[in-house]
């Protein structure tokens, strides 16, 4: 198993066998859709507190791996662990239990559902904490994402960049301590991207939890993440902190290209 | 059980499945193309019966009406599709279902107003009751037809979804509709000929229905689209193979229960089939040949 | 006492108080007009005022399940013919029990409950039969289990024509006694509405309704979509057993074909109609379904729609009824009351009426789309 270099200044360097207890990580990952290769042994850790980087060109696994992290697809081989226990065959809601909030790459909200109760579903469903005010931390999140306007609204009803936000809260409101967010910016310009890069830093810091964030976009993702985890192909291409990445030859060559060249 | 008796409940597995088939595989199509299983598809099976029915007793030769039986059934398919469903093209899988639930029921009271509230008889060529003695196993003439035809249409089926550009299209809509419409297949098209197959599988099923029951009658529709629906869903919904599979199931698990029962309990072989398929659908939640994933 | 105002100040009472207070004044009002109408309980507007009431514990316990799962179930009326069925095997006088029911052991023979003891078993025998069937049935995909409830209904009805000891087949029961009157109906009318309330807004209620808008996201989010699914499934499955025995206990005879595939849609237009995301909805669908049935049957029976001769056609009633269901789901697919309560359309009314329609509704918000 290759060991985690992270170096950010969050990380620690750990071996994966002491990792294992406050982790989220995945090991020797496959996973195969009827011949296609999505995956192909891909291991990875998230530690509470850090931001690590997914990124890769289109169908190079990112969003695949997503999905086996949180359980909604079972792994072909390898194991995912949450926080000491192996929960590579368990329901997304035992693992959403344990901690573990995400949000898609296709706005999934409950469309019907108002904000609120989009938010309130998090809140009452998600990881089991002492002595919860389940009202009181749903208005909090509300407040925090500019939502408390449209609290009473249908979910489908809001424009697609306050959709997202209520994507992103309803996942907070389940006390997560791993956040996955599936490409986050898409579709947003520069200013709204900035502004999501102050919310996830924020998240970061008041709610303590590990964010994998997956991203088209590089600036952002180079800017926010600690350590940046680069697929192609469903293998693992590089991983290392934004200047490592950076300076990466395969990387360069495969992906990155013209795009960072732009941006250096 | 001697061998010869097997064999015997062989052949009628196989010749209720290959009808059973036959009606699975047209509720599967249209699934596959639009998400709706059409609960008024079993009104096609009584349309065929009707147009037969009308038609027999009116001196009109047994072939002409099993041929009008059948393109009536197509063009009534069709005509579903335009009408009811075209509406609907985006609802949900609930609304679907409730709305072709109700054109069922719309349907059943139109038979029972026009044409008569009670059971009618029909009888088909005699040809078709008689017998042929194979060896040990005797074998009626109606088991021999169906299990040919059946096996026809599937291979006729078969070869077009494979080897046509409509059918292709068709399967890449059935098994992932949302990406066969960023592949630019015609939505329009691909929904109105999977009405079409779906409309002449009903009809050549509802030949076969009815040439077995030997009568026809206003809700006679529902035994078969609860067949078909029954087979579809242990075959895995959404899967072509699945619901022909789906189909051979439910009629080995029917035979099944009639062959073991006493007679005392012989009225609960149905109830005994279904709590069979029902089990089995715990086992395999998603049916014995489930489609690919869904995409997240 | 502290507790008991906390409780009733909070959001959750409130929004409770809010829609089923509505409600239960408009099946108030229906006991009323029954009462005044008839004060010595006969008659025909009687008969069907009291049928209301109890159709409206059946639907109300319908929606509780698939208006908050978006699970169709054919099924229920399965549940409503197993209340019907152990009131009978409890109440009917002993000399004809003997006759009709050979099959029950002695002490069920002896048996001549009054409505309470009636209400509780048949509440039980359901309960226990949706949990049993229930552990397959809320494990399945959406669709097979559209299909398994349809497959329950074909076994039950198939139970229900065969088992001759105990359900004396298709000639059907008969001989219960009267104990359903219209301020019994009224009040369990009440109380489902109540309860289906309580649910819709209760924790288990919002998870399963986040599991009808999209399962696999309420999954990630931390629902137990099964264990949701299941409650609901129990709970209202109960309450279409107790809708049952008390629809008994008020018709008095009944065979296995009242249990079928016309009360199952008629059920569902009702629904449909009404909307299937309220409680409110299945309400409304009820009182709009009874009366169109009522207009139409008469139509039917008598050749006769206000004194103006039509002819008489089969079915008409159920084919009408089919056809304003499809151009429901055709032109309002969520139903009248779409996704909002009475009390949520009160409150949009009001603002209307007296802000000009300028203000939002503080209900919903107007601008989600239907
Ligand atoms: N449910 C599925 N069924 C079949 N194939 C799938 C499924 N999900 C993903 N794939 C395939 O797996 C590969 C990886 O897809 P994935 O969505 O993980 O890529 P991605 O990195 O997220 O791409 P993008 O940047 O476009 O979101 C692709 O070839 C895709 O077609
Ligand atoms: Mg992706």
């Amino acid at each position: 198993m290759p060991a985690e270099q992270g170096q950010g200044p969050a990380a620690v360097v750990q071996s994966s066998e002491t990792a294992a207890d406050g982790t989220l990580s995945a090991r020797e990952v496959v996973k195969h859709f009827r011949g296609v290769h999505a995956l192909d042994g891909v291991s990875l850790t998230l530690q509470p507190g850090e931001i690590v980087g997914l990124i890769g060109p289109n169908g190079s696994g990112k969003t695949t791996l997503l999905n086996v992290l949180s359980g909604i697809y079972p792994p072909t081989s390898g194991r995912v662990w949450c926080r000491g226990r192996d929960v590579t065959t368990r329901k997304p809601h035992v693992i959403a239990h344990l901690g573990v909030g995400r949000t898609f790459q296709n706005i999934r909200l409950f469309s019907h559902l108002t904000v609120r109760q989009n938010v309130e579903v998090g809140s009452v469903s998600g990881r089991k904490v002492e002595g919860v005010d389940h009202q009181a931390d749903v208005d909090r999140l509300l407040d925090r994402f500019s939502l408390s306007g449209s609290a009473e609204a249908q979910a489908l009803s809001l424009p697609y960049g306050a959709q997202r936000r209520v994507e992103i809260a309803r996942a907070l409101a389940g006390r997560p301590l791993f956040l996955l967010l599936d490409e986050p910016a898409a579709g947003m310009n520069e200013a709204e991207s900035d502004q999501l890069l102050e919310t996830i830093m924020g998240v970061r810091k008041d709610f303590g939890c590990g964010v994998l964030i997956v991203d088209h976009d590089l600036r952002l993702i180079m800017r926010l993440c600690e350590r940046i985890h680069v697929l192609a192909e469903g293998v693992t291409l590089a991983t290392g902190t934004p200047q490592e990445v950076r300076a990466d030859r395969q990387v360069i060559d495969v992906f990155l290209g013209d795009a960072l060249k732009d941006d250096v | 059980m001697s061998a010869s008796e097997i064999g015997q409940q062989l052949i009628n597995v196989l010749s209720l499945g290959s009808t059973y088939a036959l009606l699975a595989l047209g509720l599967a199509l249209v699934f596959g193309v639009m998400g709706l299983v059409n609960f008024a598809y079993g009104e096609l099976v009584t349309i065929t019966g009707y147009t037969m029915y009308l038609m027999t007793i009116n001196g009109v030769p047994w072939g002409l009406a099993v041929v009008c039986g059948i393109t009536f059934a197509t063009i009534a398919s069709l005509l579903m599709e335009r009408l009811a469903f075209r509406p609907l093209r985006n609802a949900s899988f609930l609304t679907l279902l409730f709305a072709s639930f109700a054109l069922s029921v719309i349907l059943q009271n139109v038979f029972r107003a026009t044409v008569s509230p009670r059971t009618k008889g029909i009888r088909g060529p005699g040809l078709l009751i008689e017998s042929l003695q194979i060896g040990p196993l005797t074998i009626s003439w109606m088991s021999i037809v169906t299990i040919v035809v059946g096996a026809a249409a599937l291979i006729l089926l078969t070869l077009f979804m494979r080897g046509s550009l409509a059918g292709i299209s068709m399967r890449a809509a059935a098994e992932n509709f949302s990406v066969a419409r960023l592949m630019g297949i015609k939505a329009n098209r691909v929904i109105a000929l999977a009405f079409v197959i779906s409309g002449l599988l009903a009809g050549v099923a509802g030949v076969l229905w009815v040439s077995r029951s030997g009568s026809v009658s206003p809700a006679m529709g529902f035994v078969p689209i609860l067949k078909a629906f029954i087979a579809t869903v242990i075959g895995g919904l959404g899967s072509l193979p699945g619901a022909v599979l789906g189909g051979f199931v439910l009629a080995a698990a029917e035979i099944f229960f009639i062959v073991v029962l006493p007679t005392s309990v012989q009225p609960f072989s149905d109830p005994f089939a279904l709590l069979l398929v029902i089990a089995i659908l715990y086992f395999k939640p998603n049916g014995l040949l489930a489609p690919v994933a869904e995409r997240v | 006492m502290a507790v008991f105002a906390r409780l009733i100040s909070s959001r959750f009472m409130r929004s409770v108080l809010r829609t089923a207070v509505p409600l239960v004044v408009v099946l108030v009002a229906v006991m009323v007009v029954g009462a005044v109408m008839a004060p010595d309980g006969r008659g025909a507007t009687y008969r069907l005022l009291v049928n209301f009431l109890i159709t409206v514990v059946i639907v109300v316990a319908l929606q509780m399940f698939t208006g908050n799962s978006g699970i169709v179930s054919w099924g229920h009326a399965a549940f409503v013919g197993i209340g019907a069925y152990s009131t009978a095997w409890f109440s009917v006088p002993m000399v004809i029990k003997e006759d009709i029911f050979p099959g029950l052991p002695a002490w069920m023979m002896g048996a001549e409950w009054g409505l309470v003891p009636c209400l509780l078993v048949s509440t039980a025998i359901g309960a226990l039969a949706a949990a049993v069937v229930g552990l397959a049935i809320c494990r399945m995909k959406e669709t097979a289990m559209a299909m398994s409830t349809l497959g329950l209904l074909v076994i039950a009805h198939g139970i229900y024509s065969n088992w001759e000891g105990w359900t004396r087949g298709t000639e059907g029961v008969y001989a219960l006694p009267t104990n359903t009157t219209i301020y019994i109906a009224c009040g369990f009318a009440c109380l489902a509405v109540l309860l289906a309330v309580m649910f819709k807004y209760s924790r288990v209620g919002l998870r399963l309704q986040a599991s009808r808008e999209d399962p696999l996201s309420a999954e990630s989010t931390g629902v137990s979509v099964v264990r949701a699914r299941y409650f609901a499934w129990v709970a209202s499955a109960a309450m279409s057993a107790l809708a049952g025995s008390l629809w008994a206990q008020f018709n008095l005879a009944f065979g296995p074909a009242q249990f079928y595939y016309a009360q199952v849609f008629a059920i569902l237009s009702m629904l449909v109609i009404g909307g299937l995301a309220t409680v409110s909805g299945a309400l409304v669908g009820a009182g709009i379904t009874t009366v169109i049935f009522e207009v139409l049957r008469g139509v039917e029976n008598e050749g006769n729609l206000f004194g103006i001769e039509v002819p008489q056609i089969s079915g008409l009633a159920q084919m009408i009824l089919a056809l304003i269901t499809l151009l429901i789901l055709i032109f309002r697919p969520n139903g009248l009351l779409a996704w909002w309560e009475l009390d949520g359309w009160i409150v949009k009314a009001r603002d209307r009426f007296w802000k000009g329609g300028r203000k939002l509704a503080p209900d919903a918000g107007e601008k989600g789309g239907e």
